[in-house]
C-alpha cells in the first residue's frame, strides 16, 4: 500500500520516516492497509457520486455563466492531535481579537497610525479601506464575525499563518459535507478515532448573527444575502441558509425604505434586522460603491450607518485582508493585547517599501509574489517555477504599482498521503480553520484542509485544481 | 411613505414579525420548477403514445403518420417546425422519429424535454434551501442522468424507456414533495402550478386531438378508430379510470366528458381546477394581506364554469369553444398569481429613486 510512498524530504503529516506512521496516524494507517486499494477506490467513487447527486459544487468562471464543478474530495483524512490543536486554537482566538480591535481602531482613533507602527499611506491606499466607515459604530463593536485564517506548515512542521480572510471566507460547507460523507463511507474508522464533532457550526454561526441584531429584538429577522446562483460559492450560501433555517435572499429581494431594510414576501414587505452577506463591499450598495452593481441593495449603507440593520461581516473589514497589512498583525497583537503572537506569520516583503521592493526584484526566482488584493490563487507568481519571461513580465507589473504587491519566500508546505488514481502519493496541504466571533470567540475544531492534487504544486485553491479532505481534530485523552 | 412610480404605497406589512414568510422570488421559482416538471411529464407521455401508435400502424399510411406527428407539434406549440421536420421524401417511419428527436434532446427547443428539465432544475437550484434535500437530489440526479454522455444513445436505443423515466421522474418529484417537505406556502405553490399546467396541457391535447380526429374520424377503419380514441385517453393518462366507468363504450363524447368533467379523477379538468382553487384559498388563508384575491376570483369563476357546464349538442365546435375558454381562464388566473404574489411588477429603479431622498 505505502511501499512506493515518497516523503520527498518534506514534512509529512502521516509519516515520521518511511514506513513509520506518527502515533496519531497509526490506527488510520493500519486500517487503510487492511482495506486495500480496491476497497478504498470503491469508497472514493461512492463519495464522488454522493457529491455530484447532492449538487455539492462550485463554479469556475470560464465563460459568461461559468461551469459547475465538484470540489475533488480526497478520502484520506488529515489528523491533528489534541495538544497541537490547543495551540492553534489559542493563536487563532488571539489573532481574531486583535483583528477586530484593529478594524475598530482604523475606523476610529487610529492609534496604530498615531503611534507610527504603521505607515498611514499603507492603510489609505488599501483598496479595501472604506472611508465611508470612518466614525461609524458597528453593532456590538464586532467587525469580523466570521474569519477563515489560512495556516500552512513549513518543512519543520511549524504552523504559520499565510493569510486572514476577513471578508467572506468560503469553504465551510465543504467541511461539513466532507465530514458527513466521511462518516457515511468510513464509519468504522471514524468511530474508532474519537474525532471532535463540527456539526454544531451552523448553530454557532446563527447565534453570532443573532447577537448582532439591533436593539433587543426577541425574534430578529436574519437573512443570508447571496449574489445569486452563478456565484462560485452559491452552493455554500444555500447550504448555510438551509442549515440555519434562514431565508436566502438576493439583492433584488431586498429594498430600503425610510432607512429600514425589507424583503419582498408573498405577504408584503418584511423588515430585515441582520444580513449575513456573501457579497463584497464593492457590490453591496450601488448608491455608495459601484453604481453598476445589480447584486446589491440601493440605500443599504444608509440603513447600516443608522444602525437599523446589521451586516456580517462589517463593511470595510477588507482592509485587514490586504496582504501588505497582514505583516503587521503581530504588531497589532502587541499593541492592542500586550501579548506576544502565538502563531507566526510568514516572512513578507512589502513592495511599497523601496528597499524591500529592490530586494524582491533581485530575488524573484526564489520568492512567491502575490497581488495584495487578489484571492483564489489568481494574480500570483511562483518565482522558482516561473520562466524567465514570466518573471520579467511580473517585474514590470511590480515596478508599475509596488503598493499592489508583496513577496514571501517559498515555503515547502507539508505533504499528506492522498489518493491519486490507483496509488497513494504525497501532496501539499494547507488548513483553513473557521473562527466565529459573537459573545465570545470560538474556533471550529478542524476546518478545511485543501490539497494541491497536482504533483509538486504548492497552490491548493479550488480554482487552481485543488481538492479537499476531512480534517480530524482528536479529543484530548482523559486518562 | 411615498412612491415615485405612482403605483400607490408599497405593501409594508408590520405584522410580519416572527413566524414564517415566503420570499416572492422563492414562490416564483417553486411555481416554475413544478410547472416545468409537470410539462415534461405531459410531453414525455405525448411522445410515448404517439410513438407507440405509429409503431403499430404508421408504416401503413404516411398521411396518418403526418397527422400524428403534426399533433405533437401543435400541442407543444412548435407547429412552425412541421415543414422542416417532415420534408417530402422522408418515409413515414422516419417522420415521428425526427419530431421525437426534436422534442426530446434539442436544447434550442423551449418545449423539449431536456429544456424543461434544465429549467426545472435551474429553478430548484435557486431555492434549494426552501425545498427538501430529497427533492433537490432527485431533480439534480435526474438532470445529470439526461445530460450524461450516453443519454442520446439511450434515447435512440429505446425511446419508450427514456420517456418512461421522465414520467416516473415527475411522479417521484411530486411524491417527494408530498412526503418530505412542509405543506406550507412553497408546497402550495408547487401544487397550484402543477394543476395549472395540467389543465393547460390537457386542454391543448384535447383540442389538437379532437380537431384532427373530427376531420378523419369517418374515414378511419374501425380498429384504427378505436386505437385513436384510446390514444387520446392514454395521452391524458386516463384510460384505466375511463374504462372502469364506461364499460365497453368508446365514444368521443364520453371520452371528452370524462376527461373534462369527472369529479374525482386527478387528471380531469374539473378536479385540477378545483385543486388549483383550493391551493389559492390556502395560500391566502396563510397570509394576512389582501394579495391573491384576483387569482382566487378568476379560479372560482372558472371552477363554476366547469362544475355547472355541459357540452351541449355533442358537436366538436362547442367542445373546442369550451376548451379554448377554459384555457384562457386558466391563463388569466396564472397571470394574476404571478402579478400579485411574485411582485414582479415592482420596479427596483422606482424604489431606488425615492429611497435616496430619505434623510
Amino acid at each position: 500500500m505505502f511501499d512506493e510512498y515518497q516523503i520527498n524530504g518534506l514534512f509529512d503529516e502521516m509519516f515520521e520516516k518511511p514506513g513509520t506512521p506518527r502515533p496519531h496516524y497509526a490506527r488510520l494507517h493500519q486500517r487503510v492497509c487492511d482495506l486495500g486499494m480496491t476497497a478504498l477506490q470503491h469508497r472514493s467513487k461512492m463519495a464522488d457520486v454522493c457529491f455530484r447527486n447532492q449538487g455539492v459544487t462550485f463554479t469556475v468562471y470560464k465563460d459568461a455563466l461559468g461551469v459547475e464543478k465538484i470540489f475533488p474530495f480526497d478520502l484520506m483524512p488529515r489528523i491533528i492531535p489534541a495538544e497541537e490543536w490547543e495551540t492553534i486554537e489559542k493563536g487563532l482566538i488571539q489573532r481574531l481579537t486583535a483583528l477586530n480591535l484593529f478594524c475598530h481602531d482604523i475606523y476610529h482613533q487610529q492609534h496604530i497610525l498615531r503611534e507610527r507602527i504603521m505607515d498611514p499611506q499603507l492603510v489609505y491606499n488599501a483598496r479595501m479601506f472604506r472611508r465611508q466607515m470612518l466614525g461609524i459604530n458597528v453593532p456590538r463593536g464586532i467587525y469580523v464575525t466570521i474569519c477563515g485564517t489560512d495556516l500552512i506548515r513549513d518543512q519543520h512542521g511549524e504552523y504559520l499563518v499565510l493569510e486572514d480572510n476577513c471578508r467572506t471566507p468560503s469553504g465551510v460547507s465543504y467541511v461539513l459535507e466532507n465530514r458527513a460523507i466521511m462518516k457515511r463511507v468510513f464509519p468504522s474508522v471514524f468511530q474508532a478515532a474519537h474525532v471532535r464533532p463540527i456539526e454544531d457550526y451552523p448553530h454557532n454561526l446563527l447565534r453570532c448573527l443573532k447577537f448582532l441584531a439591533p436593539h433587543d429584538q426577541a425574534d430578529p429577522c436574519i437573512v443570508v444575502l447571496t449574489p445569486g446562483m452563478h456565484n462560485s460559492a452559491y452552493y455554500e450560501h444555500s447550504f448555510l441558509a438551509r442549515q440555519m433555517g434562514l431565508e436566502l435572499v438576493e439583492g433584488r429581494d431586498l429594498l430600503v425604505d425610510d432607512n429600514y431594510v425589507y424583503m419582498r414576501t408573498t405577504a408584503g414587505m418584511r423588515r430585515v434586522d441582520v444580513i449575513y452577506r456573501r457579497i463584497d463591499d464593492d457590490f453591496i450598495d450601488p448608491l455608495c460603491f459601484r453604481p453598476d452593481s445589480l447584486l446589491g441593495v440601493a440605500g443599504l449603507m444608509n440603513a447600516y450607518r443608522m444602525g437599523r440593520v446589521a451586516l456580517a461581516n462589517a463593511v470595510g473589514v477588507g482592509v485587514a485582508d490586504d496582504k501588505a497589512i497582514y505583516p503587521y498583525v503581530p504588531e497589532m497583537i502587541r499593541l492592542y493585547l500586550k501579548q506576544e503572537p502565538i502563531l507566526k506569520n510568514v516572512q513578507t516583503y512589502i513592495c511599497a517599501r523601496p528597499d524591500e521592493c529592490a530586494y524582491v526584484l533581485e530575488h524573484l526566482h526564489e520568492l512567491v509574489v502575490k497581488s495584495t488584493n487578489e484571492a483564489g490563487g489568481y494574480g500570483m507568481l511562483m518565482g522558482h517555477q516561473a520562466s524567465q519571461a514570466e518573471r520579467e513580465e511580473f517585474a514590470v507589473k511590480i515596478k508599475a504599482d509596488p503598493r499592489n504587491f508583496i513577496a514571501q519566500p517559498v515555503i515547502e508546505l507539508s505533504q499528506h498521503p492522498s489518493m491519486i488514481g490507483e496509488s497513494i502519493e504525497g501532496r501539499r496541504i494547507d488548513l483553513r480553520p473557521y473562527i466565529l466571533c459573537g459573545q465570545n470567540i470560538s474556533v471550529m475544531p478542524g476546518g478545511l484542509t485543501r490539497v494541491a492534487l497536482k504533483r509538486g504544486s504548492l497552490v491548493v485553491n479550488s480554482s487552481q485544481g485543488g481538492g479537499s479532505k476531512d480534517t480530524w481534530v482528536l479529543e484530548a485523552q482523559t486518562s | 411613505m411615498s412612491s415615485a412610480n405612482g403605483n400607490g404605497p408599497p405593501l409594508i406589512n408590520p405584522s410580519l414579525r416572527g413566524g414564517r414568510t415566503l420570499l416572492a422570488r422563492v414562490a416564483d421559482a417553486s411555481f416554475w420548477m413544478s410547472r416545468y416538471m409537470e410539462r415534461a411529464e405531459h410531453i414525455a407521455r405525448i411522445l410515448m403514445i404517439s410513438n407507440d401508435v405509429l409503431t403499430g400502424t404508421g408504416d401503413l399510411d404516411r398521411a396518418f403518420a403526418l397527422e400524428v406527428a403534426g399533433d405533437v407539434l401543435r400541442i407543444t406549440q412548435r407547429d412552425h417546425m412541421f415543414p422542416a421536420l417532415t420534408p417530402a421524401g422522408r418515409p413515414a417511419s422516419q417522420v415521428m422519429a425526427a419530431v421525437a428527436r426534436y422534442m426530446t434532446l434539442d436544447e434550442d427547443n423551449p418545449n423539449s424535454l431536456i429544456h424543461c428539465m434544465a429549467k426545472a432544475r435551474e429553478n430548484a437550484r435557486g431555492i434549494r434551501e426552501s425545498i427538501s434535500a430529497e427533492m433537490w437530489e432527485q431533480i439534480n440526479t435526474f438532470y445529470w442522468s439526461i445530460k450524461s454522455d450516453d443519454a442520446r444513445a439511450r434515447f435512440e436505443d429505446v425511446p419508450q424507456e427514456f420517456y418512461r423515466q421522465f414520467m416516473m421522474g415527475s411522479f417521484l418529484f411530486q411524491g417527494l414533495a408530498d412526503q418530505t417537505m412542509d405543506h406550507g406556502q412553497v408546497w402550495l405553490f408547487i401544487q397550484l402550478s402543477k394543476y395549472i399546467e395540467r389543465v393547460d396541457m390537457t386542454c391543448r391535447i384535447l383540442m389538437a386531438k379532437f380537431s384532427t380526429l373530427s376531420r378523419v374520424d369517418s374515414s378511419l377503419e374501425p380498429s384504427l378508430r378505436t386505437i385513436q380514441w384510446m390514444a387520446v385517453l392514454r395521452t391524458c393518462c386516463s384510460i384505466e379510470a375511463y374504462r372502469r366507468g364506461n364499460i365497453g363504450e368508446l365514444e368521443p363524447s364520453r371520452v371528452a366528458n370524462f376527461i373534462i368533467f369527472d369529479a374525482s379523477f386527478p387528471r380531469s379538468i374539473h378536479y385540477c381546477v378545483k385543486q388549483a382553487l383550493a391551493s389559492v384559498d390556502q395560500i391566502r388563508a396563510g397570509l394576512s394581506a389582501d394579495a391573491g384575491r384576483e387569482a382566487q376570483r378568476r379560479l372560482g369563476r372558472l371552477f363554476a364554469e366547469v362544475q355547472y357546464s355541459q357540452i351541449a349538442g355533442d358537436t366538436f365546435e362547442t367542445l373546442l369553444e369550451f376548451l379554448s375558454a377554459t384555457r384562457a381562464g386558466m391563463a388569466e388566473a396564472a397571470a394574476a398569481v404571478q402579478e400579485q404574489w411574485f411582485m414582479r411588477a415592482i420596479d427596483p429603479n422606482g424604489w431606488r429613486s425615492w429611497s435616496t431622498s430619505a434623510p
